[in-house]
């Protein structure tokens, strides 16, 4: 009698315990996911596609798929070999740099924008350098991509140096003993063990790239065509009160976010 | 020859030695930390030394005076390292032809070579699985290929054996002893482990603390340890035999060279194939047949008796047919009540819980806490 | 099992209750923060508005125990979020046309009334890296020039002017096309244009007179914007269909239109809308002058005091003869600081000063006729007649130009003075 009345008891709670993890849980996934619904339903299918149709939208879609695309591969060609320095280097200060790199994460993206007005701008830090080499960033489809990847190749980097972290030292050192050199050896061992690191490093560098709004608005400007990035694009429309217009463009950029969401994972596993 | 003539200095200690390698199997011996797996890394190119010369039969891998360092994918020198280090993404066929690709054999010759060796090691039809499905036995098998394949120049191979579970271990040193016998180029073994070394007794090169203690063979580091800590690393008594089945919780018996049979306490083992550590000193020798509760007693002759400082060494074949060598140490004092002599019959007696399986647990070997014998778990 | 049910139910409760002040704060102009007795309000006010009513906030929460919070943006983008239902009791616009489609989406109690009213300016970085000198020179290609979004009120504005100056043969036939190909970006409000151009990244922007603060002013030099294409920014106010609290409302509101409200909104260069004629306190001094200045009588005083013997005439006859004592209008200027450019020789010689008064009468008098190495005119703000102070009908301050025969040019109520420059480029 004893014994029964305990287990009762005790099943009772991890009822109510579970209870209240599955209730806790839907309402986290309902936040995430009710709003998100709420803009994809708003507007019909049909009328979606015409709004993206407009000059508005396929400039800053254009825009943002170029300037995200040469902000990755920048990314790739310099966070690379950055990545690997940090994860095999054993150099004074290694440990500093790493937070470094972490920085533009952890920091406001306007505040981002305001660095690199003060460090590339007009009076900026190398201003006047870059004024007598002749290059003019002020306002540039240039500065769109060095605001997206100020903010967007730490994620890249990071990824890549657990990557890199991971691949065993002792595989690298076989395969130089077997005859690659430092090249071979990272090409043949080194990237592919780390691949699914750098592929889902890419993949969230690209998203917050294309996601970027605040250091490009400060930094680069906003003009159609030019500077006008779907997200500059959503901000505008929706300041002027063209709702269907930034609701568009916001479709847009959820469902990309979503697939490249769903890609990471389907990488990693 | 492989000769190294040169110094590294490491965290904690300087590897200085001079050691030419002939083409035979060298084992060197030592506890972790004693720079053993430096000794390898700097033969095969990974590491620099900071001062002398590596030199492998006319070729100089090495040279600081003139600044001469030879990468490790020319020197022809195939390492085997503790983890086998296989490709996790490879095959075992293209683990194997890693080395033959990156020298630009073409395709037909690569897999002539590959299969070739697969067969001779008796794993060809693991060809087409990846490392992570192989047992420990197996994957050290598909190291050793890959190093092969290339004809290399000398072979080092880094523990070899310190990756397998005890029992796997015996069978593999078998094997190995029978690949490495005939390769006729420089073949050098690292491990702490001495009854790896006792496999290949000609050559046994002691380094403790960054420096050779002792280089001769077996039976000359026996007779004439140079130091104590020669002394108590080499001294050690190993046996391999087989494991009888045997009820749980009972004593199991381990048929032994020379008819011998010994009693080991069961729990855990599965009967095969076995090694067993046995230190010297605790083996008690008596005149007449000991009434003690030891359950190890083997009747021999003394074949030789060496006074080494503060104790005796006293060598004797045991068995019933004294073929079955047994070390064993006494103090002088028992010495002295003994009076041991060569040819001499007596009884050594132990314990069935002295014997250890696998001898070394703690990665150094049966020697005493010595100053010179340094704990396991640092990487030389 | 029971007590643990309890337990867990309580530590809920307790969470709850503490997370439950989560209110959003924009700003709040009681820095304290705690809600006051008699209330809360939400003010939705354009961007241009922040520097003033921020201090106007401070004072009514002082006056009246409330919380006034402040939600600052672009008036398209705040009646876009009133429509979205964000609360808010009052609303400030920057033009009437976003408080007419306020009105037309029902978000607006009673008549909206205007409480004051903005001009636009030309503003550039301090060292003028492009030698902007004149609204003409917008046009150069090559300039990059920064104007709020269209949809924003001033940038709405900016457009607006530009097309007036284009209508003016003396910019040439393409202007419209030239300011076109050098406007580089859209920004979301004014503020965003003033910190471009501060940051030198923009070689010129449009911004509001008011945007010219007192932290703003020393980084940029301004060029005016003269009548006949400035636009005047029309700053209706209203209290929201949706508040919650209406009384409390229309008094910020009244606060607003209030003597208090309009001197904090003069003190920030708008122009309050004062009974037309009404007496002046104080001139505002304006344009290409090292700081835009507010002087009162007192501060008139301070100056070396002049005294004229006139004879006011005008065109029903002579009113009779007076002295007057005030400050030399050449000194005044020179202590809001004048600008000469260095790259026009005498530059001075090409500026001239316009006078203007309550009523919005105004007089022209160049700077050379009031330097003192040219026409040493004695010209003076007069604070005094005959030793007491100025008749009612002159106000505080009067303009009095001694060379004159009728006094037209004797500006009385004077409440602005603004340093200008010709339009267009001496070729």
């Amino acid at each position: 009698m004893h014994q029964l009345h305990r287990n009762t008891g005790s099943s009772l709670r991890a009822g109510a315990g579970r209870l209240l993890v599955v209730t806790l849980a839907a309402i986290q996934l309902l936040f995430i996911a009710f709003p998100l619904a709420a803009l994809v339903l708003h507007t019909p299918l049909g009328t979606l596609w015409t709004n993206l149709q407009t000059p508005t939208a396929t400039s800053a879609l254009t825009l943002s798929l170029e300037t995200t695309t040469v902000a990755l591969l920048l990314t790739i060609a310099f966070g690379t070999p950055t990545a690997y320095l940090l994860a095999r280097g054993t150099f004074p200060g290694r440990r500093l740099l790493d937070s470094v790199v972490d920085l533009p994460i952890v920091v406001p993206p306007a505040v981002a924008g305001v660095a690199l007005l003060l460090a590339f701008g007009r009076q900026g830090l190398l201003g006047p350098t870059l004024n007598n080499l002749g290059i003019h960033l002020a306002f540039s489809t240039p500065a769109v991509v060095m605001a997206q990847l100020f903010v967007s190749c730490p994620f890249y980097i990071r990824s890549a140096r657990a990557g890199f972290i991971a691949v065993d030292r002792a595989l690298e050192d076989a395969s130089a003993t077997l005859g690659y050199g430092g090249w071979g050896t990272f090409r043949r061992i080194t990237v592919p063990l780390a691949l699914p690191s750098l592929v889902s490093g890419a993949v969230l560098t690209w998203a917050r790239a294309l996601g970027e709004f605040g250091a490009t608005i400060m930094f680069a400007g906003n003009l159609m065509g030019v500077t006008q990035t779907m997200p500059l694009a959503v901000y505008l429309s929706l300041e002027s009160g063209d709702l269907d217009g930034a609701v568009a463009l916001s479709v847009v950029l959820v469902l990309v976010s979503l697939i490249v969401s769903l890609a990471v994972r389907l990488i990693d596993a | 020859m492989l000769h190294l003539a040169a110094s590294k200095r490491l965290r904690e200690m300087t590897l200085a030695v001079d050691l030419a390698f002939a083409a035979s199997v060298t084992t060197v011996v030592g506890p972790s930390g004693a720079g053993k797996t430096t000794l390898l890394r700097l033969a095969a190119g990974l590491v620099r030394p900071d001062a002398g010369t590596i030199r492998l039969g006319e070729r100089t891998l090495d040279d600081t005076a003139r600044r001469v360092h030879m990468p490790p994918g020319e020197r022809n020198i195939s390492l085997v390292f503790q983890e086998y280090a296989l490709f996790p993404h490879l095959s075992v066929a293209q683990n194997v032809a890693y080395g033959l690709a990156a020298r630009h054999i073409r395709r037909a010759e690569r897999q002539r070579r590959v299969s070739a060796m697969l067969e001779r090691l008796d794993i060809a039809e693991l060809a087409m699985e990846r490392p992570a499905r192989l047992s420990g036995g197996q994957r050290q098998r598909v190291a050793l290929a890959r190093a092969l394949v290339l004809e290399p120049s000398a072979l080092l191979l880094d523990e070899p054996l310190a990756a397998l579970d005890v029992q796997t271990r015996t069978s593999v040193r078998a094997e190995l002893r029978e690949v490495l016998t005939n390769l006729a180029i420089p073949t050098v073994l690292v491990t702490h482990d001495y009854a790896d070394a006792l496999v290949f007794r000609e050559r046994i090169v002691i380094l403790v603390g960054g420096k050779v203690a002792q280089d001769g063979s077996h039976a000359d580091l026996l007779a004439h340890p140079h130091t104590r800590f020669v002394a108590d690393f080499t001294g050690v008594n190993f046996f391999e035999g087989l494991l009888d089945t045997h009820e749980p919780d009972r004593l199991a018996r381990v048929a032994l060279p020379g008819s011998v049979e010994i009693f080991v306490p069961a729990e855990g083992l599965v009967a095969g194939p076995i090694g067993l550590g046995l230190r010297p000193w605790d083996i008690t020798l008596s005149t007449m047949p000991p009434s003690s509760s030891a359950r190890n007693v083997l009747r021999g002759r003394v074949r030789e008796v060496l006074p080494l400082g503060g104790r005796v060494r006293v060598m004797l074949a045991v068995g019933p047919e004294c073929a079955l060598s047994l070390v064993a140490e006494i103090t002088p004092d028992a010495q002295a009540s003994l009076d041991c002599r060569e040819g001499q019959e007596l009884y050594a007696a132990f314990k069935a819980t002295a014997l250890s399986v696998g001898p070394t647990e703690r990665g150094d070997t049966l020697g005493r806490s010595d100053a010179e014998v340094e704990p396991a778990g640092s990487r030389d | 099992m029971i007590s643990k049910l309890r337990h867990s139910t309580l530590a809920l409760l307790v969470f709850v209750s503490v997370l439950s002040p989560l209110g959003s704060n924009v700003q709040a102009a009681n820095p304290a923060g705690h809600a006051a007795d008699n209330g809360t309000l939400t003010v939705f006010a354009a961007s241009s508005l922040t520097e003033a009513f921020t201090t106007i906030g401070a004072a009514f929460d002082k006056a009246n125990n409330a919380t006034v919070r402040f939600n600052f943006a672009s008036s398209d983008a705040l009646v876009t979020q009133m429509a979205q239902g964000a609360p808010a009791d009052v609303f400030a616009s920057a033009n009437q046309a976003q408080m007419t489609l306020a009105q037309q989406k029902g978000l607006i109690a009673g008549t909206p009334a205007v409480f004051v009213r903005n001009r636009l300016v030309v503003i550039v970085p301090k060292d003028n890296p492009a030698h902007i000198y004149s609204l003409a020179d917008l046009g150069r290609p090559g300039v990059n020039l920064v104007l709020a979004a269209p949809t924003v009120p001033v940038g709405k504005y900016a457009r607006a002017a530009f097309q007036l100056m284009a209508n003016d043969d003396a910019f040439g036939s393409d202007f419209l096309q030239r300011i076109q190909a050098n406007i580089k970006s859209n920004e979301v409000d004014d503020k965003s244009v003033v910190a471009k151009v501060v940051l030198g990244e923009a070689d010129a922007g449009v911004v509001y007179v008011s945007d010219l603060t007192a932290s703003v002013t020393p980084k940029v030099q301004s060029i005016v914007v003269p009548p006949p294409f400035n636009q005047i920014a029309v700053y209706p106010i209203a209290v929201t269909k949706a508040s919650q609290n209406a009384a409390l409302a229309q008094k910020f509101v009244d606060y607003v239109e209030s003597p208090a409200g309009k001197a904090v909104l003069a003190a920030q260069n708008f122009i309050t809308t004062a009974p037309a004629g009404g007496p002046s306190s104080a001139v505002t001094i304006t344009g290409i002058v090292s700081a835009t200045t507010t002087l009162t009588v007192a501060d008139l005083q301070k100056l070396p005091a002049i005294t004229v013997k006139v004879t006011l005439r005008t065109d029903s006859g002579t009113q009779g003869t007076y002295t007057y004592t005030g400050a030399l209008l050449y000194t005044v200027l020179q202590q809001a600081g004048l600008v000469p450019n260095s790259s026009f020789k005498n530059d001075l010689l090409r500026q001239f000063v316009t006078v203007g008064a309550t009523d919005n009468y105004q007089a022209t008098l160049s700077l050379a006729e009031i330097n003192p190495d040219y026409g040493h005119q004695q010209v003076i703000l007069a604070y005094a007649r005959d030793g007491k102070p100025l008749a009612a009908d002159e106000g505080a301050i009067r303009l009095i130009v001694p060379g004159d025969t009728l006094a037209g040019r004797w500006v009385s109520n004077v409440n602005s003075i603004v340093v200008g420059a010709p339009v267009g480029t001496p070729s």
